[in-house]
């Protein structure tokens, strides 16, 4: 898992420094920091709970990261009038703790079972 | 390494090549800008605006931001907001401008959209996938890359939860992935309503269908699609009140006939050499689906005739919906699916082996990068660089709250322009004086007040006052404004004819010499192309001459 969103990070950074090439390097690695930390890490780690191909789930990875943020931003938003910034950093934290709490519970149970 | 992993990487290496070059007509190699560029139309700035209301007002509920409605400070927000939101929270954690980030962010979703064709088409055959690509490489080019540089962003948004929910579709298995694809639909309903309709409408009616006739739609199967249309009313759920009283009541939601002029470009005749394998591509596809095996999945050739039919009905015979017929800068993807398919079948009869795909794929790219530069758009954009300094004193000089009438403007003439220098603009258009040819023997000039962005006023839980600021610009009088935009100079390409040119330009000359010597105006600013004139004391502009006052109140 580690291993793959290691090499999207890269595969994303070297592709969109290929194409913005006379941008900043610095502008261009916030981008794709942004992109892997606000859609796709939480659209990867809500996507291991459906049993996909690993490069399926490595596609479909940032459209479900862009709608789940997106939706919570505005529920959370309409409903509970919390302002988009700079609370929508929180968000995937929380996904990511939230999706993440199975493998956690279950790798505990396991060790201490050992 | 296996042959065909080395055949595929090194075709996804070349794809990659192929796209720097194929994407120079839209990309000047660098992700932000001091002023928008490459903006082909009003609706890219009308797409930044969606980002920049929700920017400013930091979420949903302040409404529009004062300047594009007449300062009026009680809007209600009522787009769909998913491109919103995400663009916000791009903007803020790069900090990057408003502008670039939503023609950043449209771009990049349609890199992710290649990318998720091209899974779904390895799903069938990595060769199949392979020969396909390519075809895609005809969105960065005119005039299907319109998609991006003439706005309409959150309709590529919504295209793109349509394609990640036909690849979720195509792996229906868990009760989760369900959940998944209801999510998609629900994303794309609140990124375009109506699109997703027609997509529900047009493809998912369609993968039903197939399913009833080949027996595949079991009683479990047909609850489980039950609960993902569940879902994804679930998630649009808190929008579709103000759907159905604000957005609902402007443009009609009905499958109709509408006037084919609004969509004159791009047509299928757009694909040249294209359009007649895209024809007998079409019809192979159609013979594949119905001989399909039960090995192969269906859904990808389903996804391109049912895309088709939903762009070839909304827009080449014009019945379907206005608002939802931005999906046809979209037709390379439709294309993609049925030429890969068909040469890749012609390929699988006639020579079985690798190199084959590889070698059709390399020459597909050839020729799509051969031709790309015969097809060139045929005007600029819509603001050339020349009047970036006229609008940048605007946005400098021109006090908060204030309004700007603009004269005589030609690509200058849409408020959305005016936008990103944060200050209201009133348009005097001067489109109806060149469209007809009698008033150039007696050059009167017939101006039109033009400021139309309407707005909705929430008045009770599920009810919303529709405003139009065009009813509100009554007693209109140059005098009224601190600030008069004039543009000095037309160049021939933005008027029909030469004769057009010279009568608009010495009119023009004419009138601008008066707002000076009889108004008392005196000029803020000036280049070669634009004139910002100030009007400081509007009691002495009120005593001069009347400047056509009396045309342009004919015309309200």
């Amino acid at each position: 898992m580690k291993k793959n969103v290691g090499i999207v990070f890269i595969v994303m950074y070297l592709l969109l420094q290929a194409l913005y090439i006379r941008e900043n390097m610095l502008t261009v690695l916030r981008l794709v920091i942004s992109y892997m930390y606000l859609f796709f890490i939480p659209g990867y780690v809500l996507l291991s709970h459906v049993k996909f191909k690993e490069i399926i789930r490595i596609v479909l990875s940032l459209p479900v990261g862009f709608a789940v943020m997106g939706i919570l931003v505005y529920y959370f938003n309409i409903i509970f009038h919390i302002p988009i910034t700079p609370y929508y950093l929180i968000y995937p934290f929380v996904i990511i703790l939230i999706a993440s709490f199975p493998y956690i519970k279950k790798r505990t149970f396991s060790r201490k079972k050992a | 390494m296996k042959t065909k992993t080395l055949y595929e990487i090194a075709f996804i290496v070349m794809f990659v090549i192929a796209l720097f070059v194929a994407v120079q007509l839209i990309n000047d190699a660098r992700v932000s800008h001091e002023r928008p560029v490459a903006f082909w139309a009003r609706d890219s700035f009308y797409s930044t605006q969606i980002i920049t209301d929700t920017r400013e007002g930091n979420g949903f509920l302040k409404g529009r931001a004062p300047y594009t409605i007449d300062y009026k400070t009680d809007s209600y927000y009522y787009r769909p907001p998913l491109f919103g939101a995400i663009g916000t929270m791009l903007s803020h954690s790069t900090g990057l401008n408003d502008f670039d980030i939503g023609y950043h962010l449209t771009f990049f979703v349609s890199l992710i959209m290649i990318a998720l064709i091209y899974v779904m088409l390895r799903d069938i055959s990595p060769k199949l996938a392979m020969i396909s690509l390519p075809l895609t490489l005809l969105l960065y080019i005119w005039p299907f890359n319109a998609f991006l540089t003439a706005g309409h962003w959150p309709s590529t948004l919504n295209i793109l939860f349509v394609i990640a929910s036909i690849l979720v579709y195509m792996h229906l298995k868990s009760i989760k992935s369900y959940v998944l694809f209801g999510l998609m639909i629900g994303a794309g309903m609140l990124s375009h309503t109506r699109e997703t309709i027609y997509f529900l409408i047009f493809i998912f009616s369609l993968l039903i269908i197939y399913d009833v006739f080949k027996k595949k739609l079991t009683v479990s199967k047909m609850k489980r699609l039950l609960l993902s249309l569940g879902v994804g009313l679930v998630t649009y759920i808190g929008f579709i009140p103000y759907f159905i009283f604000t957005m609902g009541t402007q443009d009609s939601l009905k499958l109709g006939y509408f006037p084919k002029t609004n969509f004159d470009t791009p047509t299928l005749f757009n694909f040249h050499w294209f359009v007649l394998l895209l024809l007998v591509a079409g019809v192979v596809c159609f013979s594949i689906l119905l001989y399909l095996g039960k090995k192969k999945s269906h859904v990808p050739y389903i996804f391109g005739i049912g895309f088709f039919i939903m762009i070839f009905s909304n827009v080449f015979i014009s019945i379907g919906n206005k608002a939802a017929a931005q999906n046809r800068f979209f037709l390379p993807i439709v294309l993609a699916i049925f030429f890969g398919t068909t040469t890749y079948e012609l390929i699988r009869i006639y020579c079985n082996k690798n190199w084959c795909y590889f070698a059709a794929a390399i020459v597909f790219i050839v020729l799509i990068l051969a031709t790309h530069n015969f097809y060139t758009p045929t005007r600029g954009p819509v603001i050339e660089s020349y009047y970036w300094d006229g609008l940048q004193f605007l946005a400098d000089n021109v006090p908060e709250n204030d309004t700007v009438l603009s004269l005589f403007t030609f690509q200058l003439g849409h408020d959305a322009v005016y936008w990103w220098t944060k200050r209201n603009v009133h348009i005097v258009l001067a489109e109806l004086f060149v469209s007809d040819p009698n008033t150039m023997e007696n050059p009167i000039f017939k101006a039109k007040l033009h400021a139309r962005e309407s707005y909705a006023v929430r008045k009770g839980l599920f009810d919303f006052e529709i405003h139009n600021p065009n009813e509100n610009l009554i007693g209109f009088s140059v005098c009224n404004y601190s600030y008069v935009l004039i543009q000095k100079n037309y160049s021939d390409l933005q008027l029909p004819t030469n004769e057009a040119w010279h009568v608009l330009n010495a009119y023009v000359t004419n009138e601008r010499n008066n707002l000076i010597r009889v108004k008392n105006m005196t000029i803020a600013y000036e280049d070669n192309w634009l004139m910002v004139l100030y009007n400081k004391n509007k009691l002495a502009c009120r005593r001069g001459i009347h400047f056509n006052e009396t045309h342009m109140e004919e015309e309200r």
